[in-house]
């Protein structure tokens, strides 16, 4: 329950962490709260452990005209607590708050949490959930890529050796909409068994377009187009009666593991998704009547 | 190459010049190198919450962190709660209620209720169990632990 030796970077700016990166089996912290129990069952053995924890400039959160730009050091915490985030998607503080405990949203960051790729875990699914882009950097060249691009399986992204995830792009949602997340847990804080969200923009009550994403039901957060075409259109009040679980079913692909079952996700699955786009509906009424 | 750093840090006021290899846990370098085995080692994975510690005034666990990054930060263990001729009032607490027995995850839950009384209203039970839920007691059941913040909560003077 030790680490392996490595040697240790300070960085204190992306230029120094990314020309650090050229070295062999070097490998990037920010909140260690993923690495370092991988590095302390030695599944990670890093030779260079570069710490990025000291670059201010990763860990702003700026509104602009169209987007949130949410920097890779952000934490858990400080994205619960941000009062842009709150104002503009209230979802991300709310999935939030039902990751890990306190203690680890301390450390945490919205970029390590990515990088990880759990796709149980609640950033991975609000990266999906939202249409989020994502900032990557190398020594030579920046590139932007899409939430879809970037979760390639389990605990595996697009991310290339020499890179670095500098920011995160959440499109501002400009029509009138409701939301809602709700996942399944067996202790408050555990990852989720099985975790839905949902963003319905609603116009004049008729559903004009909506974002449906499941986490614990595949190798990455998925998106559930189907169901997003379905109810496009739709009336807000016709209530998702005439979805059949099948169809809620036809895209997910859980696992068992030691947790739960894959026939157990299966099972509770289209209750959580029922259960968020109703919920959804009922958040945007609630907000109307205000 | 494995190189040693040299760390200056601030623990319980006092200021430590040290000399860590990287690999070294936090939790380690508090417990053998500084002494202070207040601070205790349960599962080493981030689990159980027995390490915490605070970071700059925020709840950290101190398997979860190298030595190396604390590097001019001050940090806050179990020693600087009290002491057993004067308990802190969370210890005090504590033991007025019964809320420990064998007491190994005691200065992890101390330092955690600390920071919940700071920070969160802790209006319901279920605010309060989900508050201690990051920290793992196998003696009390949490029933006394959850009954001692209650009754912190009735004379906290501010959140």
């Amino acid at each position: 329950m030790k680490p392996s030796k490595f040697a240790y970077v300070n960085a204190k700016t992306l230029d120094e962490a990314l020309l650090s990166l050229k070295q062999p089996e070097s490998k990037i912290i920010a909140g260690g709260q993923s690495l370092v129990p991988l590095m302390n069952y030695r599944l990670s053995q890093p030779s260079t452990l570069i710490d990025i924890s000291s670059i201010i400039e990763l860990s702003q959160i700026s509104v602009q005209d169209h987007k949130l730009e949410i920097g890779s050091l952000v934490t858990h915490n400080q994205a619960i607590t941000s009062k842009d985030i709150t104002k503009f998607l209230p979802i991300i503080s709310f999935a939030l708050e039902h990751t890990a405990h306190k203690t680890i949203r301390n450390s945490g960051t919205i970029g390590g949490s990515a990088a990880h790729a759990d796709p149980s875990a609640e950033w991975p699914l609000l990266i999906m959930l939202l249409d989020c882009s994502i900032n990557i950097i190398s020594y030579k060249n920046s590139r932007t890529i899409l939430a879809k691009d970037f979760f390639i399986s389990e605990l595996t992204t697009d991310l290339k050796e020499d890179e670095i995830i500098k920011s995160f792009n959440f499109p501002k949602i400009k029509q009138n909409y409701g939301w809602s997340f709700e996942e399944i847990v067996q202790r408050s804080g555990d990852f989720a068994l099985f975790s839905a969200g949902s963003i319905i923009e609603i116009d004049h009550n008729i559903i004009v377009n909506s974002k449906l994403c499941v986490g614990g039901a595949g190798e990455t957060p998925i998106r559930l187009s189907n169901i997003e075409a379905l109810i496009k259109g739709k009336n807000i009040e016709s209530n998702f009666d005439n979805i059949k679980n099948d169809q809620f079913l036809s895209l997910l692909d859980p696992t068992s593991d030691e947790h739960a079952s894959m026939e157990y996700r299966l099972h509770i699955g289209p209750q959580v998704i029922r259960n968020v786009l109703i919920n959804s509906i009922q958040n945007y009424k609630d907000n109307k009547n205000d | 190459m494995i190189n040693k750093s040299e760390i200056t840090i601030t623990v319980n006021g006092e200021r430590f010049n040290e000399v860590v290899e990287p690999r070294m846990l936090a939790s380690d370098f508090i417990r053998e190198q500084l002494k202070l085995t207040g601070t205790h080692v349960g599962c080493e994975h981030g689990v159980c919450g027995a390490c915490t510690i605070l970071v700059d005034g925020k709840t950290t666990r101190s398997c979860l962190k190298f030595a190396v990054q604390l590097n001019g930060s001050i940090v806050e263990t179990i020693e600087n709660f009290g002491s057993i001729e004067k308990l802190d009032r969370i210890q005090a607490a504590f033991k007025k209620n019964h809320a420990l027995q064998c007491g190994f995850c005691t200065p992890g839950f101390v330092i955690t209720v600390k920071e919940l009384l700071e920070t969160e209203k802790l209006e319901t039970d279920e605010d309060i169990r989900r508050g201690l839920s990051g920290n793992l007691c196998r003696c009390t059941g949490y029933e006394n632990i959850v009954k001692t913040v209650k009754e912190l909560i009735q004379t906290r003077k501010s959140y």
